[in-house]
């Protein structure tokens, strides 16, 4: 009965946020991201040690994609979700809705989800293709390694989704809160992609590998087996914490915002425009 | 005939920042028609969100159907159904699947035919209603809007300015269907409205606010009688010159129920219409004085409206 509720809302959302310009603009922006990063395979290297070697290119092809793609991902979530939260309270849409017996809890998590998903599934698929451009010859070890990019870049979605809600609920107003929300979100991506090794310093870098959208990356890293690149730190966090601990992390960084927001507006918030 | 009580407002109190949108209101609501009213800013839209649990009352206590508005929300929202001021809806849907997704949000299983007939009902011509809503005029957007507020059997359906941005015949067409609606299908109403002649003829129970306050509540002719004028008289007001001596004429007439002079003219309360209307050029005449307008005074719900505002 309720998820049936939910679907039908869902399929509603879905097609309100992604109506027509805004998928195609989305899918072009993320492309020309990650176009950057193909890049040949062109080692050359002893026969016996060939799978070992094309399988670290291609797991380093997958981690470069996919940060590549963090900034399109981190802008389109953050403006996606201020604009849908905000627009929907500004225009009375989410006063009808809420009229009717559809719960809080269900209007917030159809209204996140419809943003986050499709972004989070839309970076797995561009993903898996810019890294097949390259290593088409092993297409199943291509996806087995993109999948990994499917839950990194969803924890990363729901830490600046949850910026784009705190500033849609602040705001609340359409205009305002998407400027907001693309600078805030803008400013946590810049904070968090000061490269490592031209900064300098352990601290430094164990300060970053903290933040939500660098944790992540290393998460990601983790996940594919890659060595860090700063060999010269061997004692960073980077290096000695597990990929379970940057889990973690990544999930941490995902609720922080989110899970306040949510009881925010499912106990307090008033919808009174 | 007492009705039942089906909601019940206790001194309640909301703030938004330095306005204080409701002042202790407290009032209740009947089965049967009631009309919310008061001028812009009195607090009707305030009050019915209050009551759908949208917003949270600063102090006091709000109850529909027996649930608290704020806590319980979800049990009212299954009973109600509502037609906002601003109209809102999913622009790239059509009517009909705007109907159908709201349909399924109330759990209610309405078939396509049954939803056309609805919108059939609400008077939405049939080319409509595969149409995208965001092609819709103001008027038709109020009519989709209707149709979702009756979607799913409500006990009670609360209507916020209904008529606002309809042309007078259509503003007939709506009361009249919500006078069947409530005969024949036993649906209860609130409707708010700040055009007083059109709720007169409707309405069972009457809540008049002002300021986010309860000025008076209750049938039309129990709130007239409490203002010292009687029902059953027709009032006009007589523009002459000199006032005086046409009132000291009119004094000992028969049909002549009260008489009052206000701002300069007179108002009269009549008991024979048709009388009067014979006598008082006679009466100009022996008076010598010259007339410079009669009309019927206002209807009888502005007059309790304007009495109780007064009042205060
Ligand atoms: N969201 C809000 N923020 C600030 N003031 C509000 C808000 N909503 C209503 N008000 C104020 O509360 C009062 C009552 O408004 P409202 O309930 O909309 O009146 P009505 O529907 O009777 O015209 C008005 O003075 C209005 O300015
Ligand atoms: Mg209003």
């Amino acid at each position: 009965m309720s998820l049936r509720v939910g679907l039908a809302l869902l399929k509603a959302e879905l097609d309100k946020v992604w109506a027509r310009p805004i998928l195609e603009i989305t899918v072009a922006f993320m492309a020309t991201m990650a176009i950057f990063m193909v890049q040949p395979f062109t080692e050359i290297v002893d026969h016996s040690k060939f799978s070992i070697v094309f399988q670290s290119a291609l797991a380093g092809s997958v981690s470069s994609t996919v940060a590549s793609l963090l900034l399109p991902l981190v802008i389109m979530c953050g403006v996606l979700m201020a604009l849908s939260f905000a627009r929907d309270y500004e225009s009375g849409l989410m006063l009808s809705i809420l009229s009717v017996p559809v719960s809080r809890k269900m209007f917030f998590a159809v209204k996140f989800f419809a943003v986050v998903l499709p972004l989070a599934l839309l970076s797995w698929i561009l993903t898996t293709f810019f890294v097949g451009l390259t290593f088409y010859s092993s297409p199943w070890l291509v996806l087995q390694l993109s999948f990994y990019a499917l839950p990194v870049t969803f924890l990363s979605l729901m830490f600046c989704g949850g910026i784009g809600v705190l500033v849609a609920l602040l705001v609340k107003r359409s205009i305002p809160a998407v400027l907001t929300s693309l600078l805030a979100n803008f400013f946590f991506w810049f904070l968090t992609n000061i490269d490592t090794l031209s900064s300098g310093g352990d601290s430094y870098a164990n300060y970053l590998c903290l933040t939500p959208y660098k944790g992540a990356l290393v998460f990601l890293n983790k996940l594919l087996g890659l060595a860090p690149k700063a060999i010269s730190m061997t004692d960073t966090l980077e290096v000695t914490l597990s990929a379970g601990a940057f889990g973690v992390l990544a999930v941490f960084w995902a609720c922080v915002l989110v899970v306040p927001m949510f009881v925010y507006f499912c106990r307090r918030f008033e919808i009174c425009e | 005939m007492c009705r039942e009580v089906i909601g019940e407002f206790k001194s309640v109190t909301k703030r938004f920042g330095a306005t204080t949108a409701l002042d202790e209101l407290s009032l209740d609501i009947h089965r049967g028609i009631n009309g919310l009213i008061g001028h812009n800013g009195a607090g009707k839209t305030t009050a019915i969100r209050l009551s759908l649990g949208l917003i949270k009352p600063d102090d006091g206590c709000a109850k529909l159907f027996g649930f608290d508005c704020w806590r319980d929300s979800m049990s009212i929202r299954n009973k109600v159904g509502v037609l906002y001021e601003k109209l809102a809806f999913y622009d790239n849907m059509s009517g009909l699947e705007q109907l159908r997704l709201m349909a399924k949000l109330k759990g209610a299983s309405d078939s396509v035919v049954k939803l056309r007939k609805l919108l059939c009902l609400v008077e939405l011509d049939e080319g409509a209603h595969d149409r995208r809503v965001g092609g819709y005029s103001a008027g038709m957007r109020q009519r989709l809007g209707l149709a979702q507020a009756l979607l799913g059997k409500p006990e009670l359906v609360i209507l916020d300015e209904p008529t606002a941005n309809l042309d007078p015949l259509n503003r007939t067409k709506i009361l009249e269907l919500v006078t069947f609606l409530n005969k024949e299908h036993n649906i209860s109403f609130l409707i708010s409205s700040h055009i007083l002649p059109e709720l007169e003829k409707i309405c069972d129970n009457f809540i008049l606010m002002n300021k986010g306050k309860l000025l008076r509540q209750g049938k039309l002719e129990q709130m007239l009688s409490k203002t010292s004028l009687s029902v059953p008289f027709v009032k006009f007001v007589v523009r002459v010159h000199p006032v005086e001596s046409v009132a000291t004429f009119l004094e000992g007439e028969e049909c002549v129920e009260k008489l009052s002079i206000i701002d300069g003219s007179l108002h009269v309360i009549v008991k024979d219409v048709l009388l009067f209307k014979q006598r008082l050029p006679l009466l100009i005449g022996q008076a010598k004085a010259s007339l410079d307008e009669v009309k019927m005074a206002e209807s009888d719900l502005e007059t309790v409206f304007k009495s109780s505002v007064k009042e205060v």
